[in-house]
């Protein structure tokens, strides 16, 4: 008996070993997983979770397809028959009316992305004192790109849908009730106050300059620009008082304390801030050299002689910078955006970054017979605000550069290493090298040369309707205006044949020939001078002509044309005008005109032009005529005040009460 | 838990100590009661339970005692006889009266025995006389026999009617909302189990029943103990049973011609031209074409309209003092009523069979220690065809129209539409298709070790208990399809033209697999006592432990941990005098899936009772009231079942290359891959019982009757209200839902005796369940009766109808049905809920009762379940009767099988629609071809306006198509001879029974069509048959 009572005993006492309070705790199994926590425990984990938080911004350079931002689709600068709902060309989308509140598509998902990069800037700020081997040194770079990060993800939110909600540092529970989560939206002026003070705290320790390896991630200068750009919209009509803010946002109004979204009424001053904002841009030194230039490529015996005669602009035939002489026009401007150029150490960005999708998207453009889709089309709009060779505008040309819509060129003609083919429709001879960088036309030449196929390259390129790449055989793939974009093509740049292959391109997201018109813009928006402080500067600024001559100018003088005459710069009206063509031909296709056309308050008055082309439904006879194009697409463009911003997300409207939509959606 | 192991160990220390030694002697005797000897009395000692007896087959006992020794009888249904032992004994004789008072009936409640009169909580004890029906799984026989639960059947067919049950209804919409099935204390699979091994079934319902179970007890729990051994009398029991079924409640469609002539008529309701010619109708009505124009009735062809179950069950229970016994064999075999061609290379009919065993061993190792070891094994083979799905076979019956494909073309080959699913003919699916098997096995092994430590304090007693279960399953597939053609006409000569619809399909095999392991260990300690006959009290620890893991879910490093779970549970009752009671209850329970701090949950719960029936001024003012108890009962209880995400309280984060805004290099990143929820607990269910219990003149009458309310609160969903502002990169899972589920259960019992042979006894029950979801997170809708909550669970919307379209100034003035484009008189009118004079989703509505689904079918869930039965006995032969039925439950008639011509050649037409009162005709037509005027146009026909084709304005889920699917069923029919007289005994046999049961034998209900408990299949699977059963027992 005893016997059986020990072995009971060492039964019971071995099942009770079973029993432990550990028993639940499988933390041991997590071992290989990486936790939060652990995220923020050194140098490595911490900067691995900075670094991954750009992720969420995606590839700045897709502005066509699966696009963050409405974009150049989205505007009179570009036109596409690509189908839109599948295909995601959200840009087209938005403008045929397809985009509204409770169907944002992707541009939801982008929008909560960059709340979600908000979020990881706020978790790593809360433990940024945490990695033990983390140098106070380090702690400053890591905590100012965080700061940029999180200022970005803000701007990104604020340009396209309006102001954001601000959150501070708060880490936003991931289990609340709904109410808890119920929040209004910051004005328009408190997010650009907020955002740009930000960008102010994340410049203090951004590197002034990044190392070829790190092309791409943002410096001081990329918060300056940003600065820039935010003070220069918030100055703009559409968002300082004036009759464009009361017609987009008068009615618009906090449902919380019923203070205005956007200010209704004007203060000059903050075009002086803009403007000071984008002095401080162009002053930024870097080892006692201007640290921002624009891109020039010397010229040599390829390079055209420049117009003579041009007595408008005294400077004209200086040396670069002071004029236009000693470079290469047409090849300083395009090859900065076809890859020519080294993408890294191009003094004209202020911040740029190396684009897949920009290399991708060249194929829109491309010839269908060439494995293209033909469809990046650029209106006649464009075309027609692209100057003469020497400067003048279309309906003003000179007899020694003439402007005519009659017959074709009967001589070839290279320069620059462009070829401008015989047989070339008149309207495009004689035009300035933008031009010629930027739009392909009916009988272009297309190098193509990195295919080693024959017959795949070196090819002319016609869009007549019963032509290759005509619209003949095609209801998507075809140019409806007659035009498509070749900025970004470089002349080795192919999609078909044996090694065909693209250049590596660069994506400006802010660059310095924007700053510059910036810079013009605001100055001649001042009647008086100001003395503002930006940053830890204090600047006086007044509407100074030479000041807006010099920066308005080296634009002009890069593009191989005459700067502005003295009559010009005399009226403020006039030189408005000029800037808005200037920006719409020297930034086409970099997501610029979207946003201005808005700020300007000219978004009806330029959207509701119809877009035109020539006439893409006709062989070569009748082809070269300016046509509203056959497509129903013209007609369903909708101009509606509202499309100033995107809408909000319709059911985060209609969770969050006191989360107002934006003017126009449905909420 | 360190203490405990020490108090353990300190406890069976102290076994050894017990050495008093008396003189014992012999008492035997004879116990009876006024019909004879009884066996199986239970003889013990007061104060010593290690001992203890039984009477014999004689009524015979035996026991050693000493002088002073309390001698207690006890026997279910009596009362308790108590004898002083003051000497030896050799013929005592203890005689029962009937009891008049069984104050000591017993209850099996969570984790022990509860005195009924004292037991608090809401429990429904089943008669285990009850359960022994020749049916599949016993989950089939709670409907209408227990009350508090509600059950559906969705298919017929072997193998796969095997009931749904939910005790009390559904009460919550997260992850889980079954019952928690315990079979001898560990969960175990309710489908496995034969009936004849049962000992006793009660279902606990409130949260005074359930609380020890803490975490897993929120949806009630079924509580089984299978039979044990007993000492002294060897119990043989030979069961053997046939069955056969029939299936009686068939669709019924129109043959070749009459569904050509309705084609047509479809063709022209809509303006187009007719599908068949004159001479077509005339070949079609002749039959002179077989093979372009066949008349195939599927039914004919693919069902024989019985089938065969059989059974064997032999179990054996006897032992001696050390060692007693209980074991089962049983298998059965169960056809499907397919007609297979036996000269089919292929062919293979369902066929569902089962083997299980049992042992249940209990060895008494020292006069306090007892070990139980339990052991059952279960295996099941369940044939089939070689189509993916024998639904197929049912979905083609509704949908292959009789003209469209002969049983075989005259040419031999065999006909088919396309090449898989439904559209093969039924007779290739059931013969020519290969055939599947899917194999279950399940073995669970238990060891227990009773202590009782009355030497320490008087009724004290612990236990501890290991066990495992191990479940596998084998599904194997040998697939083969011959050549499939479609006859497209005939050559100029006037030879059959096919072509080829699939091409042959050599043999190929599939197979998959699975493993399932758990272990558990659990111990009590247990307290019983009465002081002074007035103060019952009874204490219970509990703690438990187990730890499972499934192969197939172990699929990366997270989910291949195993799940885990472990508690600690109490219960106190206190009893003054059987008149006031209250029981406290509570569960300290843990899962694994939590965060620290958070993985432990607690649950208590309280109940009351108060007996007035034990005043005397109750007794003399209300003679007629025999017994009232009313009690009360709150308190939570958990449900850890949450979701299958697993540590969903853990934020992962994945390491990758990143490339920064375009960097040609990458460098390391790391990003949240999932967030985690902050604050995840328990789904709690706050459960309020009221019951009341009684028994009346002289205690012919009983009933119980309980009101319950239930709130489910912290159901596990996925958020999706957390604003986009939030920046998470998932929608965290969370305790947001909230639901309430109510309503009651009862029934009565009458039993009155008429003469000496004749007893009549009436039952009844009834289960009544609604819930309301109180919140369910979803984004806002744009109007409020778009949303959950605030509706039924389950609830289906669609859309309100007016009736059908008058004329078409009627269409004209009516909101535009976004639909379809084109809206003739006799369409389906619907209402314009919102107003705005466009009919499209936003006027959609709650509009009926609720759906459960089982995995592979959605079926009408009753909010009322009832049963209703009497048993008649006369002498040795007994008739028993029981209806069953529901109430408050509904059905879409939608679809295939019901709406004519619904994919236009697919689809096939019920005979009713022939009937010209039954569908919307034009006068025009009428006319022409016809028809009784009087039909022309009728607005309350069961059709629409027919279209040749899908109709999308008529096709939406409406009112129009909703219908009633409560039935009365009788559902069993017993008739029973019991047979025990000299010459069974002559044969060495105790007795024998012979039993007829019928089940399913009518059915009123207002579906007709099909069987109301699947309507909404409109007759695409196995309909339940009614069948017909000759069950023999043979008492050794």
């Amino acid at each position: 008996m005893k016997k059986l009572n020990i072995f009971l005993i060492l039964l019971l006492v071995s099942l009770s070993t079973l029993t432990s309070c550990n028993y639940l705790d499988t933390d041991n199994y997590f071992i290989d997983e990486i936790q939060i926590d652990s995220v923020f425990a050194n140098k490595r984990n911490i900067e691995a979770y900075l670094w991954a938080i750009p992720d969420a911004f995606g590839d700045q350079g897709a502005l066509y397809e699966y696009n963050y931002t409405p974009g150049p689709l989205a505007t009179d600068e570009c036109f596409t028959m690509f189908k839109t709902l599948t295909y995601g060309y959200y840009g087209m989308s938005y403008v045929l009316g397809e985009i509204n509140a409770s169907n944002l598509y992707d541009l939801k998902d982008y929008y909560s992305q960059d709340y979600q990069a908000i979020r990881k800037c706020n978790q790593l700020l809360a433990n940024i004192t945490k990695p033990y081997d983390l140098t106070a040194t380090q702690r400053l770079v890591d905590y100012s790109y965080t700061k940029f990060f999180r200022a970005y993800a803000y701007y990104r939110i604020l340009v396209d849908f309006g102001p954001p909600i601000l959150l501070g540092d708060e880490v936003i529970s991931s289990n609340a009730s709904l109410k808890d989560y119920d929040r209004p939206r910051a004005t328009y002026d408190e997010a650009v106050d907020y955002i740009c003070n930000e960008f102010e705290e994340a410049s203090k320790g951004l590197p002034k300059t990044v190392s070829i390896m790190n092309f791409g991630r943002p410096t001081q200068g990329a918060a300056y620009g940003l600065i820039a750009r935010l003070r220069l919209y918030q100055a703009s009509p559409a968002f300082n008082g004036g009759s464009a803010a009361k017609r987009y946002f008068g009615n618009w109004k906090r449902t919380s304390d019923k203070a205005d979204y956007v200010n209704q009424t004007y203060d000059e001053k903050r075009w002086a801030v803009a403007a000071a904002a984008c002095k401080r841009v162009m002053d930024m030194q870097n080892a006692g050299q201007q640290l921002y230039s624009l891109h020039v490529v010397d010229a040599d015996g390829d390079t055209p002689a420049l117009p003579t005669g041009i007595t408008s602009d005294p400077d004209y035939y200086s040396k670069w910078p002071a004029g236009s002489a000693g470079i290469d026009p047409f090849r300083s401007y395009s090859e900065m955006f076809n890859g020519e150029s080294v993408l890294a150490t191009n003094p004209e960005w202020v911040w740029a970054r190396r684009s897949a999708t920009l290399v991708a998207n060249t194929e829109m453009a491309f010839p269908t017979k060439y494995s293209g889709w033909n469809s990046l089309c650029i209106p006649q709009k464009i075309v027609d605000n692209y100057r003469m060779f020497d400067g003048r505008q279309i309906d003003n040309s000179s007899e020694a550069y003439p402007y005519s819509e009659t017959g074709f060129t009967t001589r070839q003609t290279s320069f620059s290493g462009y070829r401008l083919n015989s047989g070339v429709y008149n309207m495009y001879a004689n035009r300035e090298m933008r031009f010629y960088a930027s739009v392909g036309f009916s009988e272009c030449f297309w190098p193509m040369t990195s295919t080693t196929s024959s017959g795949l390259s070196n090819r002319t390129i016609t869009y007549y309707f019963d032509s290759p790449n005509g619209k003949q055989n095609t209801t998507t793939d075809f140019t409806a205006t007659g035009y498509v974009l070749k900025k970004y093509i470089h002349p080795s740049d192919a999609w078909t044949g044996d090694n065909a292959r693209r250049m590596d391109k660069a994506y400006p997201i802010i660059r310095y020939a924007d700053i510059l018109l910036m810079y013009a813009e605001a100055l001649n928006n001042l009647t008086q001078s100001y003395t503002v402080q930006i940053g830890d500067e204090q600047m006086t600024v007044s509407r100074d002509v030479e000041a807006i001559r010099s920066a308005f100018n080296q634009v002009r003088h890069r593009a191989g044309l005459p700067g502005l005459s003295t009559e010009e710069l005399a009226d403020p009206t006039t030189m408005q005008k000029l800037i808005v063509q200037e920006r719409m031909i020297e930034l086409l296709n970099e997501n610029a005109r979207y946003y201005d056309v808005r700020r300007w308050g000219i978004y009806e008055d330029v959207e509701s032009v119809p877009i035109t082309g020539m006439n893409a439904d006709s062989g070569k006879d009748g082809f070269y005529t300016r046509v509203i194009p056959n497509t129903s697409r013209i007609g369903s463009r909708l101009v509606n005040k509202k499309l100033v911003f995107l809408p909000l997300p319709l059911d985060e409207v209609r969770k969050l009460p006191s989360l107002d939509q934006n003017p126009g959606w449905e909420k | 838990m360190k203490h405990y192991i020490v108090l353990l160990c300190a406890l069976l220390l102290s076994i050894g100590t017990i050495s008093a030694q008396k003189k014992e002697f012999v008492v035997m005797g004879v116990v009876s009661d006024n019909q004879g000897p009884l066996p199986g009395v239970s003889v013990t000692i007061q104060d010593k339970p290690t001992k203890g007896a039984l009477s014999d087959v004689n009524g015979k006992f035996s026991i050693r005692a000493e002088r002073g020794d309390k001698l207690l009888f006890t026997y279910v249904g009596m009362k308790k006889v108590e004898y002083l032992v003051t000497r030896e004994e050799k013929n005592l004789q203890i005689k029962f009266t009937e009891g008049e008072n069984k104050l000591d009936e017993v209850v099996v409640t969570a984790l022990g025995k509860q005195r009924k009169i004292s037991t608090l909580s809401a429990v429904t004890s089943v008669d285990v006389k009850d359960l022994q029906q020749p049916v599949n799984s016993v989950a089939n026989l709670l409907g209408g026999r227990v009350a508090g639960i509600i059950s559906t059947l969705a298919s017929g067919e072997p193998g796969k009617n095997i009931a749904d049950f939910w005790i009390r209804g559904i009460g919550t919409f997260g992850a889980n909302s079954s019952a928690l099935v315990l079979i001898d204390g560990l969960e175990g699979d309710i489908n496995s189990l034969d009936p004849a091994d049962i000992e006793s079934f009660s279902v606990l319902k409130d949260a005074s029943a359930t609380a020890v179970y803490g975490v897993r007890g929120a949806n009630g729990v079924v509580l089984i103990t299978t039979k044990r051994g007993s000492s002294d009398k060897i119990n043989i029991t030979g069961r053997s049973y046939v069955t056969i079924s029939h299936l009686n409640r068939l669709p019924k469609y129109l043959r070749a011609y009459q569904y050509a002539q309705l084609a047509n008529e479809a063709r022209e309701m809509r303006g187009e031209t007719p599908i068949y010619s004159d001479v077509e109708m005339e070949i079609i009505k002749d039959h002179t074409d077989p093979d372009i124009y066949p008349d195939v009735n599927w039914q004919d062809e693919m069902i024989k309209h019985s089938s065969w179950k059989k059974d064997i069950y032999v179990s054996a229970q006897g032992g001696a003092k050390v060692a007693k016994y209980f074991v089962s064999l049983a298998t059965s075999n169960e056809d499907a009523a397919y007609k297979v061609d036996k000269n089919s290379l292929y062919s293979n009919n369902v066929g569902y069979n089962t083997y299980s065993y049992r042992a249940n061993i209990d060895l008494q190792l020292t006069p306090t220690t007892k070990v139980y070891f339990g052991t059952n094994g279960f295996m099941s083979i369940y044939n089939q065809p070689g189509v993916s799905s024998t639904d197929y076979v049912w979905q083609a019956a509704s949908q292959i129209n009789p003209l469209r494909l002969p049983v075989k073309y005259s040419n031999g080959q065999y006909p088919s539409v396309g090449g898989t699913g439904a559209s093969i003919s039924p007779y290739v699916m059931i013969n020519m298709m290969g055939k599947r098997s899917n194999q279950i096995y399940k073995g669970q092994a238990t060891l227990e070790l009773n202590q009782d430590l009355s030497f320490l304090t008087k009724g004290l007693t612990i236990r501890a208990q290991g066990a495992f279960d191990l479940n596998s399953y084998y599904n194997e597939s040998r697939h083969v399809q011959p050549a499939l053609y479609e006859a497209v006409g005939r050559s100029q000569s006037g030879a059959l033209v096919t072509i080829l619809r699939s091409s042959e399909q050599s043999a190929s095999f599939t197979k998959s697999t699975d493993q399932y392991r758990k272990y558990h260990f659990e111990s009590t300690l247990n307290y019983e006592r009465v002081f002074n006959s007035l103060h019952h009290v009874s204490g219970l620890l509990y703690y438990y432990m187990y730890d499972e893991k499934t192969a197939s879910s172990a699929t990366t490093n997270m989910n291949s941990i195993p799940w885990r779970y472990q508690g600690v549970s109490s219960r106190l009752t206190y009893d003054y005098n059987d008149t006031y009671m209250v029981d406290f209850n509570f569960g300290y329970t843990g899962s694994a899936n939590f965060q620290k701090g958070h993985r432990f949950g607690f649950f208590p719960s309280i109940a009351v009772g108060w007996v007035p029936t034990a005043y005397k001024v109750v007794k003399n003012t209300l003679p007629f009231l025999d017994f009232l108890k009313i009690r009360c009962s709150y308190g939570t209880v958990g449900n850890d079942q949450i979701t299958s995400k697993r540590f969903p309280y853990l934020t992962l984060v994945d390491r990758s290359t990143v490339y920064p805004f375009g960097s040609q290099e990458g460098v390391e990143g790391l990003k949240e891959s999932y967030i985690a929820a902050e604050n995840l607990k328990w789904e709690k269910a706050k459960k309020f019982d009221l019951g009341f219990e009684g028994k009346l003149f002289k205690e012919k009458l009983s009933f119980v009757l309980d009101i319950f309310h239930d709130t489910r609160d912290g159901i596990f969903q996925q958020r999706v209200q957390i604003p986009l502002y939030a920046g998470l990169v998932n929608n965290p899972y969370s305790n947001v839902g909230k639901m309430v589920s109510f309503g009651s259960d009862g029934n009565f019992t009458f039993t009155q005796n008429f003469g000496k042979d004749w007893q009549l006894t009436l039952r009844g029950n009834f289960t009544y369940s609604r819930n309301d979801v109180k919140h369910w997170e979803e984004a806002n809708p744009a109007y409020p009766y778009q949303e959950a909550s605030g509706y039924p669970y389950g609830v289906t919307r669609g859309y309100r109808t007016l009736g059908l379209f008058k004329d078409q100034h009627d269409i004209d003035t009516s909101p535009i049905q976004s639909f379809s484009t084109s809206v003739l008189p006799g369409d389906i009118k619907y209402q314009d809920i919102n107003g705005d004079g466009v009919i499209n989703t936003d006027d959609m509505v709650p509009l009926s009762y609720g759906y459960s689904y089982n995995g592979s079918y959605y079926v009408p869930y009753p909010n009322l379940m009832y049963g209703l039965g009497f048993e008649l006995a006369y002498k040795q032969v007994s008739l028993g009767v029981l209806f069953k039925g529901t109430g408050k439950t509904d059905y879409y008639s939608m679809g295939y099988g019901y709406v004519p011509f619904y994919q236009g050649i697919t689809g096939n037409v019920l005979t009713k629609a022939y009937n010209p009162k039954n569908r919307w005709i034009t006068k025009e037509y009428c006319a022409a071809n016809g028809i009784d005027a009087k039909y022309a146009e009728n607005p309350n026909s069961m059709f629409p306006r027919m279209e040749y084709g899908y109709n999308s304005n008529n096709s939406q889920t409406s009112d129009f198509w909703l219908h009633d699917a409560r039935y009365l069923r009788l559902q069993e029919l017993t008739l029973n001879y019991h047979w025990a007289n000299k010459f069974i005994k002559s044969l060495g046999l105790t007795a024998v029974d012979i039993e007829f049961i019928g089940n399913n034998l009518l059915c009123w209900d207002k579906v007709k069509t099909f069987d109301p408990e699947q309507a909404n299949q409109n007759g695409r699977v196995y309909p339940i048959p009614s069948s017909y059963a000759l069950q023999l027992y043979i008492h050794f």
